[in-house]
Order: C-alpha cells, then structure tokens, then sequence
C-alpha cells in the first residue's frame, strides 16, 4: 500500500551532467602520475620472475603480494581511468554486488574443485580402468612376437 | 558494442503517406518499437509453446503405452522408426521439451514479450532506452530458433544429454546419437539465447532506472516492473556464468580442452578425451545461471499476478512494500541456493548443508508473497473475470508447487526422490501451474492494450476450466507417482517389474495431458478471432489504474500523447478521495 | 494493429525522471561491464580452482610450457600504456582538441594491435611445440599411459611410412640415422615400454617403465634418477644378454660341427648310414630350434640395449634433453602433467580476453577518421571505459598465468 501522495511532485534538478565533470581538476598531470605508479607496481610484480625472489620468499607469500599488487592495479585504474574517484555512489550499486557475487562463485567451487586432489590421488591411475585392447595390440605387435622377458 | 553506439534517445517516426516494403518491414518486422518487438516476441514464444507440447506429448505418449506406434504424431515426426518411439528418441524428446519451454518460451515470453511491452508503457516512457539494441535482442532469438529448431534433423537425432546438458555424456561426441553435431548446436542455440537475453536486460535495466515518467518513484512502480526489474538483474548477473560454460564446453567438445572431461576417462574401451577436469565443475556453473533463471521465470509472472488480483479485487495491494523487499528477498537468496540440485552429484556434502539451509530460506519471502494476495483478495469486490480466474489459478498452484519444493530442498528427504516424478511434478507446478498460468492471465488482461479489442470472455472461461482441470489431472498424479519411486527421464520404467502397477496412473495423466493441450484450441481460437473480430476496447477496459491504461489502445508509436505525471502508486484502487472505485496514476488529487 | 500507427500523429517530447546523473549509453555500459565482471569471474574462477586443485605440484611452470614471462610483462605495459593514451584522448576530445584526440586514439589503436601482435608471437611459440589442446592426433598427453605409448608408435609409424629414402640416410646425430633412431625408438622404447608395462604384475612397477619412456621423450627438468635407471638396466641386462650370446655362439659352434659331419658323411670314404644319418639331421634341426628360441630371447635385449645406448650416448645427451626437444622433426607425442588443463585455461583466458581486444580496436576503428570534437566524447568516454574494462582484465590475468 503505497502512500497516497496529495502533492504533486516537486521536479527535482535534472542532473544529468556529470558529476565527474563538476569535480574532476582539468590537467592531465593525474593521469602521468598514476601510469607511473601503475609500471612501478607492474615491476614490483615482475620482481618475481627473478630467481633471487624465488629462493627468498614462500610462494604463499609471493601469490598473495601479486594479488595485492594486481588489486592495487585495478583500484588506481577504475579511480582514476575509469573515473570512479569523481562518480556518485552509484558506482558503488553497479559494481559491488558482481564483484561479491564472483567472489562467492569462486567460493562455492572451491570445496568441490579446488580440492580435487585431495579425493583424486596419484593411486587413482593404478586402478584405471582395463586398458583397451587395442590400444594394448596396437603397441605390443612387435612384442607378440617376442616371448616374455621375464 | 552496439550498446555505446545507439543512440541514447527514442527514435521519432513521423507519420508516412506511402506504406511501401521498406515501411512494412521497418514497421513490422524490424521495428524498433517496444510494443511491436513485445507482440513478436509473443507470437514466436507462443508458437515455440505450441512445438514444446507437442513435444510433451510424445513423452506421455511413451509412458502410457510404451512402444506402441503413436497416432498421427508418430508417422509425422519419425516414420523412420515406423511410429514407435526410440529410446534415443525418447531421450531427445525430454530434452528437448524442457529446452524449448524454458530457453524458447517461458523466459522470452514474460521479459521478452511482456516485458518489452509492459516497461516502457507502465513506466510512462515512448520507447525503449535502446531500440536498436531492443530490436537486436529480438533477432539474437532467430539464430536460436534456428540452432534449436534444425538441431532436431540433423545426424540422426536431435540433442539427447537432457536440457542440464551434463557431462561427460554431453562433451564426448559418441556418447549418444544426439550428441554428435545436434549438441554442439545446442550449444549455440543456448549462448544466442544468452546474448539476447544480455542485451535485453541491460536496455530494460537502463530503462526503468532513467527513463521513468515524473512522479514515479521506485516505491510507485507496479508490482510488474518490480519483477522484470529484478528479473532483468538477475539475467545480468547470472547469465554470463552460463555463457562462458557454455563456451567451455563447446571448446570441449570442438576443441578438445578438458573442462569438463575427468581425467582418463574411458567408454566402450576407449580413452575418450584429454582430460584433467571435472564434471562438476560444469553442474556449479550451469545451476548458478539455471536456479536464478528459476526466479527469472517466476517473479515477472508474480508481478503480473499481483497487478490482476488488485484490479479485480478493487483493493490497494495488501502490503506493497513488504511484496517488493520479498522480491529482492528471493532474487538475493535465488543467488546462493543453486547446490540444491546437486544434492546427489556427489557434492562436498558441506557445501550440501549450506545450500539446504538458504533453500529453506525461501519459502519466507515466498510466503510473505502468497499472503499478501491473499491479503489483498479478502474482503475486496472480486470480479470472476477470466485474467482475475488464471490469477487465482496461479496463486494457488504457486503454494502447491512450493510446498512440494520444500520436500526437495531437505537433502535427507531429496536423497530419495530425486529424478524421480516429484521433482517433474514440482516444477511443473511451478512453472505451469504458475508460471503459464500467470502468462494466459497477463494475456487476456493486457490483450486490449495489445491489439485494442477484448477477448471474448465465455470462451476465455472454458479455456481456462478446461486447462486448470486437466493441468492437476496431469501434474497432482506425478506426485503420487514420484512418491513410489518413479524415475524420470527413462524411456521404459516398466522395464522394472515395481512400476508396472503404476501404468494405469500413466495412462490417466497422458489423457489428462492430451486434453489439456487440446484445450487450447479454445485459447489460439480466441486470441485470432479477437485480433480481428473482438469488440473495440476503449483506453481502460479494466478500471485499472496503471499508466498504460491511459494511453491508448493499442498506443501508436511513442506511447503516449500526453505528458504523464505521477501522482500515487499503481492500486489506489477504492479510494475514499474519488466518486470512482479507481484512482489513475496520473490523475491530479482533487484540491479540497 | 495496423491501424494504430496512423491515429496519433502528433507526438509529445516526453519528460522522464532520471534516478541516476549519468546518460543513457554510459549507465548501459556500467551494466554491461557488470555483465561482464561476471563472465569473467566464471572463466578465472575455473583457471583458479583448476590450478590450485591440481594434483599437488603437477602444474606446469611457465618455462614448462615455454611461456615468456618478460613478454607477459611487456604486454602488461603495453596495456597500461594504451589506458594511458585513451583517457588522454578523452579529455583531448572533451577540450575540443581534436588533433589531439585523434593523435592519442591512433597511438591507443596502435598498442592495441601491439598487444594482439606479440600475444600472437607467444601463441606461435606454444602451438610450434605442440601444447594446445586438440582433439585429435594430439601431442600433449596429462600422464603416460597405454594410450601415450600407442600415440608414440602410432607417430613413430606414420614418420617411418613417409620418410623419403634421402631423408632416411639423413645423420640426426653421430652415426644414427632418422631410420635407424625411428627404428631404435620404436623397438627398444615403445615396443619394450608396452610390453613390459601390459605384462609386469606389478601396477608401481608397470607405471615406472612408461613414465622413464615418457622422461626419455620430453620432460621439465633432467633428473639423475632416470639416467641412473638406465644405467642399471644397462647393467643388468649386458651380462644377460653376454650370457644368452655365449649360449648363442656355442649353439653356432654345435650347428657347423653337425653340419660338418652331415657334408663329410655325405661324401667321403666313411660314408654314414641312413640312421646316423637322419640322427645328426635331428640334431641339427634341435640347434636350430634353440638357436632361434635364444635369439628371439636376446633380440628385445639387444633392441633395449641399443636403446639405451642412443640414449646415454654423450654422456647421456638425447635423454637429458628429450628426444622431442633434440629430435623436434619428430613431433613427438609428449606428456606434461596437468599439461592439458594448462593449456585449456591459458588457451581460454587469454582467448577471450584477446577477443575482447579485438572488439575493442573496433570500436576505436569506428570512429579512429572522424572529428574528435566535444560531441564525440561521450563516445570515447563509453569505448575508454570498456577499454579500461579489458585492461583491468589483463591485470588479473597476468599475474595468475604468469608469474604464479
């Protein structure tokens, strides 16, 4: 039951400009600024590659400052380049429930897949099923021929 | 891309003097106007329904007198087999049945069809936010159509993995004569499908968020775009998941990557493909598209029910903001119930707790739904007119089909029925019993603003007594058939000796069926007839109170011609503040 | 209907109630994007859960599967660059600059194509050595098995059969010709391989000897244990075999005894009689049964000998490199662990994003000749935003494909 309005409604402001355009500081000295950051932060994750990296630091380690990085990345990118920074809280509406929701799909997979090595040992091969045999004929022609070594 | 380059503002068509091919076509078949994208939708969807129950049939026709040649149907469709049903046949008819009814009709009839031509007109908007994109999401369909409708004849069968499409059996290419080159397109039918559904859900998205007329708030919106609002969210978000398995597997099947394969997997003696992945992988994936398509397929269905309830109760909506927050409530936990079909995959049976719990979850917002209809109809004027009939239908088959969803959300309890009938008989509840239901109403209720011309009413009732008879004939007996343990999805159960005492029960439902699609002749005579013949109806047959009932019938192009302004929500109908028993939206409160 | 289109001529400019301060285009592309967050947490969701949940350190490092870490990097740059100039562009078009902008959105097309360019040169490099997934007459195989050994011959064959005789005599490595090693690897890997792995009753046993076959074709890393494994069994086998070839030869001494005395009792003066006659002829048919049950004993030997042998040849030259890697002619069928999943998900990831970047350039081509003035900036703003959309993509990937 919505509320029987008397009034008519007030016609707000239309605000279509955009609000990035109202706060945004002209000047593209923001923009140098933070592409060097991103090629700084890129580096700091290539330092990985090298084998000084590997010897000292616990890949577990080592994973979790990429991602950190690669986050870091993509805050500075959507701020600045995508202009988030200057948006209303609208970006917050459009963007946070995805990223909640793959994060949860990623969640939801991994108990099943993620850990499918746990359940699915090396031992599993002993067991393969009979190979075919074909297959089996195919690649011991030259062994019918020959009596058992052993 | 065409999402950044189409033009943000409705296309004016001025009035032409000269109506020549190019006009036809531009006016009728690739139009950009909502309305006319809305009616195609409508006719392709209903005549897809039509394919998807004959389809139906051929299954009941199998279970009732298994391997008996089928009359009329039989030499028509497989004369090959001399009018008996295969089993692979057998296969590819469920398959395909529940394919078609869910990717072809239920799903485009109510965001495609209802949904394009309902948004724009309640919303007090002249188009679409996008036209072309409109026009586009309607023609993605053909390919669809194209890719579904010629999987049938292609290599020997049509694509037989059922419409989960799982693997292994849908990624190796000998599983079944059907899984050859009819699922790879399949495959493709389904990711047009999801292309088109894409662009439409972000043009109606787009639309109800800017395009609203002045005055109506998100608090004043009709039940309706409620429900395509959160339909059309649901479809953004889930969706793409299903795309990109679908993707994965056709890499599967064409490429030979290994998503979805098991390592080392051998049939008939033989490795069947490079491995490594998981089967189950693919089962997440598509169930977290396919449990919120669930929901895509039901709240557009419960907003239209909730419109044609107040209208013919003259009462207010009981409880408008609760039946809003219940939406977003089912929409929200839709999201995270989808390892409820999976209770027997061999899940983690962690993940099976979690996902039991949040299905019980539910049936709150879902009850809170059902309550307020009633809550709405008690006590009101109701008028037994033929949308006001299907409504009723649709509320009470809802409780039905959710009380039976309440069994299968309990894993204890969905160990033993599961693939049995009860779940058939479950979502056929649902989305006939509801669903279609919801959708024969919507269509004798907003067939005036459609074509208008009203519906013939007397035929409008045995349409619907005769369907809502048949229907539980049909759909209550599979319960009693689940409940002995009944499987689905095998083309001979009286293989086994426990269900040979269940044939005569079959047999009833087969009949039950055959006369429920038979009913709708009484349907398809009507909706032609009154296209043509149906008397004249005026801008407001109903009473109601919805902006679209003051534009007129059927609008021209941009909808409206006047300005309208908001000035109370949707079913202010029996207000004390007016000599009438309706309140128009856009009619200014008298000054007192 | 067909009437309804006439009766109202005259249309009114509708006024509407925007929720959001934004235009229509760039609200539908935010939604777009969302759309697809969504398809790309799927795909990455599927890279992620695979590689961690590989079995435990089966996943292969990138120089496994001869992927550049530094090009990655580079392409990284690249695409931090090109979101560089496109919101250079952007705010170009929104000053009316529109030498500017254009300037800016050439140099954005052109390292988009850059971008394509050298993901393109790392896609030649994976698919010249085989790691792609194919359906059929693939090269990568997840595990050595019956079905890798029948690959192997299958090839091994098909290499033989259609060998010119110039190519045949052709010198592959000291004193082995493309014949003679297709013929070693057949008879003493493959053939030995199946054999023995199909009839060991022991399955830990029967895995080891495909697995040294699968080492001895391609592998990540030389390990000291599977050329000590051949050195054994060269070690064990020769005095087998010295033993057999001894048998051998006094088998051969016996056989021209008897056929000597067979000659002299045919003609000379003492004459054998039949009896004797037909008792040596006995005896020669006995030694030349066991001569040739012996030699059917050591020939497997000798071929596995010779085997080895080629293989430790050069202080074990061809088995620390692989035959695959040494041999590349030979395309052989070779087996990384997890090697297929590797490729599906790289193949798949970066796939899609590179489609992305293609549709991209599209966008950009569009409108790449017309006047960049202030009414093209919505549109730039829209394609920069997708653009940016694909970068972030490229960010995530980076790293999980990689470095990780």
């Amino acid at each position: 039951m919505s509320e029987p309005d008397t009034h008519p409604p007030t016609h707000d402001e239309q605000h279509l400009h955009n609000d990035e355009e109202l706060h945004a500081t002209y000047g593209n000295t923001k923009y140098y600024v933070v592409f060097v950051a991103l090629c700084l932060l890129t580096l700091c994750s290539f330092l990985t590659y090298f084998q000084w990296w590997d010897t000292h630091i616990p890949s577990n380690v080592s994973m979790a400052f990429m991602m950190a990085v690669s986050c870091a990345k993509a805050l500075l990118v959507m701020l600045f380049f995508m202009h988030l920074l200057w948006e209303a809280n609208w970006k917050w509406i459009l963007t946070v429930p995805a990223s909640m929701m793959s994060v949860f799909l990623l969640c939801m997979l991994i108990p099943d897949i993620g850990y499918r090595a746990e359940h699915y040992s090396n031992a599993r091969w002993l067991h393969a099923p009979v190979p075919n045999e074909e297959a089996v004929e195919a690649a011991t022609v030259e062994a019918a021929t020959a009596p058992a070594s052993h | 891309m065409s999402s950044i380059t189409a033009d943000g503002q409705a296309a004016h068509a001025h009035a032409r003097n000269e109506f020549g091919v190019g006009e036809f076509l531009s006016t009728y078949v690739f139009s950009r106007d909502h309305k006319v994208i809305g009616i195609q939708f409508l006719f392709s969807t209903l005549l897809w329904f039509l394919i998807g129950g004959i389809l139906a049939i051929g299954i009941r026709w199998q279970l009732a007198w298994p391997w008996s040649d089928m009359p009329v149907i039989g030499p028509l469709l497989f004369s090959a087999e001399g009018g008996q049903i295969s089993p692979e046949f057998y296969t590819m008819l469920f398959t395909m049945h529940a394919t078609v009814m869910t990717f072809l009709v239920i799903i485009p009839i109510l965001a495609g069809a209802f949904g394009n031509f309902l948004i724009p007109l309640m919303i007090g908007a002249e188009d679409m936010a996008f036209p072309t994109l409109n026009m586009m999401s309607y023609w993605m369909m053909w390919p669809a159509f194209f890719f579904f409708g010629a999987s049938f004849f292609v290599a020997g069968n049509g694509a037989s993995s059922g419409w989960t499409s799982y693997p292994p059996l849908s990624t190796m290419t000998d599983a079944a004569p059907g899984s050859g080159l009819a699922q790879t397109m399949w495959l493709i039918g389904l990711t047009c499908v999801g292309v088109s559904s894409m662009m439409g859900s972000v043009n109606y998205l787009t639309t109800i968020i800017q395009m609203r007329a002045p005055g109506m708030t998100m608090m004043r919106l009709p039940m309706t775009i409620w429900g395509m609002f959160i339909t059309a969210l649901l479809q953004a978000f889930a969706l793409p998941v299903l795309t990109a398995a679908g993707f994965m597997q056709l890499l599967d099947r064409t490429v030979g990557t290994g998503f979805f394969a098991p390592e080392g997997l051998v049939v008939n003696n033989s490795a069947m493909a490079a491995g490594g992945g998981q089967p189950l992988l693919w089962q997440h994936l598509f169930w977290f598209y396919s449990h919120p398509a669930v929901y895509i397929m039901l709240l557009p269905a419960m907003g239209m029910v909730s419109e044609m309830l107040c209208c013919f109760s003259r009462k207010p909506l009981f409880g408008y903001k609760p039946m809003v927050y219940a939406i977003c409530g089912i929409a929200g936990l839709g999201f995270i119930v989808w390892g409820h079909h999976m209770f027997v995959s061999g899940m983690n049976p962690a993940l099976g707790m979690t996902f039991m719990v949040a299905t019980m979850m539910i049936a709150l917002p879902s009850a809170v739904k059902t309550f307020n209809w009633l809550g709405t109809i008690y006590g009101g004027q109701i008028q037994f007119t033929t949308p006001m009939l299907f409504s009723l239908a649709f509320v009470s088959m809802f409780v039905l089909g959710g009380l039976s969803g309440i069994f299968m959300a309990a894993t204890p309890v969905d160990v033993f029925i599961h693939d049995t009938y009860f779940i058939v008989a479950h979502f056929h509840y649902v989305l006939f019993g509801g669903t279609a239901m919801a959708v024969f109403g919507a269509i004798y209720f907003w067939f005036p603003k459609m074509f208008g011309r009203m519906m013939n009413e007397s035929l409008g009732k045995i349409h619907f007594l005769l369907t809502f008879v048949f229907l539980n004939g049909t759909f209550f007996t599979m319960h009693i058939l689940g409940a002995a343990g009944f499987p689905r999805r095998l083309a001979d159960p009286y293989h086994y000796e426990t269900f040979r005492p269940l044939l005569p029960i079959n047999q009833f439902m087969t009949i039950c069926a055959i006369l429920m699609v038979a009913s709708q002749i009484f349907f398809i005579v009507n909706f032609f007839y009154s296209i043509f013949f149906g008397p004249k109806a005026g801008r407001n047959p109903w009473h109601a109170n919805g902006l679209e009932w003051q534009a007129p019938s059927p609008p021209g192009h941009g909808n409206f011609d006047f300005q309208p302004i908001v000035y109370r929500g949707p079913y202010e109908y029996s207000s004390p503040d007016t000599e009438e028993d309706y309140y128009p939206q856009t009619q200014p409160p008298v000054e007192k | 209907m067909s009437d309804s289109h006439h009766e109202h001529d005259s249309h009114v400019e509708l006024e509407y109630h925007p929720a959001l301060p934004m235009s229509l285009g760039k609200l539908c592309l935010w939604l777009f994007l969302s759309t697809e967050i969504m398809f790309f947490a799927a795909l990455i969701g599927t890279y992620v859960v695979f590689r961690f949940g590989a079995p435990a350190g089966t996943w292969p490092a990138p120089h496994d599967v001869y992927l550049s870490e530094p090009l990655g990097a580079i392409n990284t740059f690249v695409l931090i660059c090109s979101s560089l100039t496109v919101v250079l562009s952007l705010e170009a078009s929104r000053k009316n600059n529109t030498g500017h902008a254009k300037k800016w959105l050439m140099a954005t097309f052109g390292l988009g194509c850059l971008f394509l360019g050298i993901k393109a040169f790392e896609y030649k490099e994976k698919f010249a050595h085989g790691i792609f997934p194919t359906k059929e007459n693939r090269r990568l195989y997840d595990q050595p098995d019956v079905y890798y050994v029948s690959a192997v011959k299958q090839k091994l064959e098909k290499l033989r059969s259609e060998m010119t005789d110039e190519q045949k005599q052709q010198e592959v490595a000291h004193g082995l010709t493309r014949e003679s090693l297709i013929n070693t690897l057949m008879t003493g890997g493959v053939a030995h391989a199946a054999r023995a792995a199909t009839q060991s009753d022991n399955p830990i046993e029967a895995q080891a000897i495909l697995d040294s076959l699968a080492y001895a074709i391609w592998h990540h890393e030389p390990s000291e244990y599977e050329a000590t494994r051949l050195r054994n069994e060269q070690k064990a086998i020769k005095p087998k075999l010295a033993e057999l070839e001894s048998k051998l030869s006094d088998l051969e001494k016996q056989k021209t005894e008897v056929l000597a005395k067979l000659k002299e009792g045919s003609e000379g003066d003492n004459k054998l009689s039949d009896d004797e006659k037909r008792q040596l002829q006995v005896k020669q048919i006995g030694i030349m049964q066991d001569i040739a049950a012996t030699d059917q004993d050591a020939k497997p030997m000798r071929e596995r000998l010779a085997f080895i042998g080629v293989m430790l040849a050069d202080d074990a030259h061809l088995l620390n490199h692989g035959v695959s890697h040494d041999q590349s002619w030979m395309e052989l069928p070779f087996v990384i662990p997890s090697g297929n999943l590797w490729a599906s998900t790289y193949f798949m990831l970066t796939g899609f994003h590179a489609l992305h970047v293609v549709i991209g350039l599209i966008i950009f081509g569009l409108v790449m000749f017309a006047t960049l003035d202030v009414s093209k900036s919505h549109y730039l703003e829209n394609a920069g935003l997708y653009w940016h959309f694909v970068d972030l993509v490229w960010i995530f990937i980076f790293p999980m494909l990689y470095l990780f």
